[in-house]
């Protein structure tokens, strides 16, 4: 298990490597001049030339790229231009919105994407392994700004159970942090739901035909046991791959969640970083998202191994 | 001997898209207390569906049993009874010991479960129990073995890991459907062996299904050979191996080649199983009996005593 987890770290880092250089290299993968792409079309020579000593882009490329990896090591992403303030600074400005917001939708997605998958195997070809497949089908094909804008109208106009949007900080007010969170989640997590129950309803129809399924029943351990022990560990090895990646992308943010429901969050400020031009926070963005997906890949690579002794050997 | 096992009877049913199709009719067979008994055809007769039936296994839908009853010790068994004995009283081993232990559990968990299931004991005491069933299947060093996984462990171990759950509960029936055919020769020997060996120890009856009646003819005492799901031929194993009476024993018989022989080719039965969607009427062996004429496709021949305790289902059985 060590040496396993070990390579797999090792494996990761080169990964790693790649993402920040790729991240470096959208600046020079501009077409033209990107000093003067950056400022825009009704720029003066002068404001395109400050800009080009603000980025560093007078120097030679090595120079630039040993500027950049420095920067990182030290934590630094450089300056957006738009905010006129560190990169770093205005993604964890913005975690405490998306990181909440991808923790309740991934718990939304586990706590209802895995029974409904599993009610749906044992329940095969019947009236509620059809409904669940029909309900996890809607919400995978479903838009998520028309399904935010039906809850909104539900629960935000008509009821007036919960905020029709906006984003309240939790030292504010816990309650309404919590309120405020609740349609967003929602919204963010019924495609993970229907992935998720999808996979786990095939998954267990393939195990539940497993011998050692049969085996379990013939031992006489009760139906629990047989599905939720001998079952249901080896359903987890593909599931959670599946989770790994949603996670990850709730994680990057949702630019169409966070605009319909006003809330500032991580997929917004890229949003705005590309529509504005504001390279340095497209490569920070690029960065964190490519990071947190690489980490992920290596978190699931590690579980599949304590879920599967066979897959800590080989390889 | 009292009957331990007894199976009246039995017909199992299949849905299919064109209606359902009965893949058992009227299997009728009796193990005794202690027993071992034996049940042979080729792929497709019936005998593990049989097994299945009685453990309450079959998968349903689309199975289910139609017609019949079984008994044990006495207690005519539904559903419900099945659950109850299942791994308690009545255990089963299979054909593949790779797949049927489960991949992400450890041995020791495999085996000690049932322990904790039926019996109630503490993890610690199952664990002890299931290091020394381990040692008593011949597995050797079995402490450490507890917390290996089934891949790390050879074929003929994985079989003895199988043998070592089921026994764990003392059950007084234990089926073993095909417990060898994915074993090397040598290996066969020794887990059939240690089948004995445990039985003359504990005193359980020992149902085993096989295609090899190389394998029957070494352990059991009784055999019912088994043909498109019915029953052809039963007795004692020494009668009906040495007189067979129904010609699909015989010709059974024949397409073992011998040691001895400079054969050059085995007279191998023509044609396969049918499937039970195309069983013909009457005998359903007919259309591959050489002896087999008109009278033969009208109705299914009953089992029919030929000698003492030695019955056939063919209306002009061999005579001892």
């Amino acid at each position: 298990m060590f040496w396993y987890a070990a390579r797999r770290i090792a494996a990761s880092v080169p990964v790693l490597l790649l993402v920040t250089l790729i991240s470096f290299s959208m600046m020079h993968l501009v077409p033209g001049d990107p000093a003067a792409a950056i400022a825009g079309s009704g720029a003066t020579n002068a404001e395109i030339e400050a800009i080009r000593l603000q980025l560093g882009l007078d120097k030679p490329f090595l120079v630039q790229l040993a500027t950049w990896f420095g920067g990182l090591l030290q934590g630094d992403l450089g300056r957006s231009i738009l905010l006129n303030r560190p990169v770093w600074q205005a993604i964890v400005e913005r975690l405490p919105i998306t990181l909440p917001l991808a923790l309740f939708a991934l718990a939304l997605t586990l706590l209802i994407g895995i029974p409904a998958g599993v009610i749906a195997a044992l329940r095969a070809n019947t009236w509620v392994d059809q409904a669940v497949t029909g309900l996890a089908m809607l919400g995978v094909s479903v838009p998520s700004f028309w399904l935010a804008l039906m809850l909104i109208v539900l629960f935000g106009v008509h009821l007036e159970w919960l905020p029709t949007g906006g984003f309240v900080p939790f030292s504010e007010d816990p309650a309404a942090w919590a309120r405020s969170m609740v349609l967003p989640s929602i919204s963010l997590a019924l495609l993970q739901i229907g992935l998720l129950a999808r996979i786990t309803r095939g998954t267990m129809l393939e195990v539940l035909r497993q011998d050692y399924v049969r085996t379990a029943r013939a031992k006489g351990l009760p139906g629990w046991m047989v599905i939720g022990k001998h079952a249901l560990k080896n359903v987890m090895v593909p599931v959670v791959t599946v989770i790994g990646i949603s996670f990850g992308l709730l994680l990057s943010g949702s630019i169409v969640i966070e605009t319909v429901y006003g809330m500032p969050g991580i997929g917004r400020l890229i949003a705005n970083a590309i529509f504005g031009r504001d390279y340095p926070v497209i490569q920070g963005g690029l960065l964190l998202t490519g990071t947190i997906l690489v980490l992920l890949n290596l978190v699931v690579d590690l579980l599949y191994a304590v879920i599967d002794p066979r897959v800590r050997y080989g390889r | 001997m009292s009957a331990l096992l007894e199976i009246e009877d039995l017909a199992v049913a299949f849905r299919t898209e064109r209606g359902e199709v009965e893949a058992l009719s009227g299997v009728s067979l009796s193990v005794g207390d202690g027993q071992s008994f034996g049940v042979v055809g080729e792929s497709g007769s019936g005998k593990s569906l049989t097994a299945l039936a009685v453990m309450g296994l079959v998968p349903d839908p689309p199975g289910r049993i139609s017609r019949g009853t079984i008994r044990f010790a006495g207690e005519k068994l539904d559903a419900r009874a099945k659950a109850r004995l299942r791994g308690r009283e009545i255990a089963m081993i299979f054909q593949e010991p790779m797949s049927a232990l489960n991949p992400v559990f450890t041995v020791g968990e495999q085996v000690a479960e049932g322990l904790r299931v039926h019996e109630r004991m503490s993890h610690r005491a199952a664990s002890a129990r299931a290091a020394e069933l381990l040692g008593h299947v011949g597995i050797p060093d079995p402490v450490r073995r507890l917390s290996q996984y089934p891949h790390e462990l050879s074929g003929g171990m994985r079989q003895r890991v199988m043998i070592a759950a089921a026994l764990a509960c003392r059950p007084r029936l234990l089926i073993a459907d095909e417990p060898t055919t994915a074993l090397d020769v040598t290996i066969q020997a020794q887990i059939l062996s240690l089948l004995a060996e445990l039985q003359r120890e504990t005193g359980m009856a020992v149902l085993l299904i096989t295609h090899d009646l190389g394998v029957i003819a070494q352990v059991v005492k009784r055999v019912a050979v088994m043909y498109a799901g019915r029953v052809v031929e039963t007795g004692p194993v020494v009668p009906v191996f040495e007189a067979p009476a129904h010609p699909y024993t015989r010709a059974l018989l024949r397409s073992i080649p011998a040691l001895n022989e400079d054969e050059v080719r085995l007279p191998a039965i023509p044609g396969s199983v049918p499937v039970p969607a195309a069983w013909p009427p009457g005998c359903r062996f007919n259309p591959r009996c050489e002896l087999a004429d008109a009278a033969c496709t009208r109705a299914a021949p009953p089992l029919i005593a030929v000698a003492e305790d030695h019955h056939a289902a063919c209306i002009r059985p061999f005579a001892a």
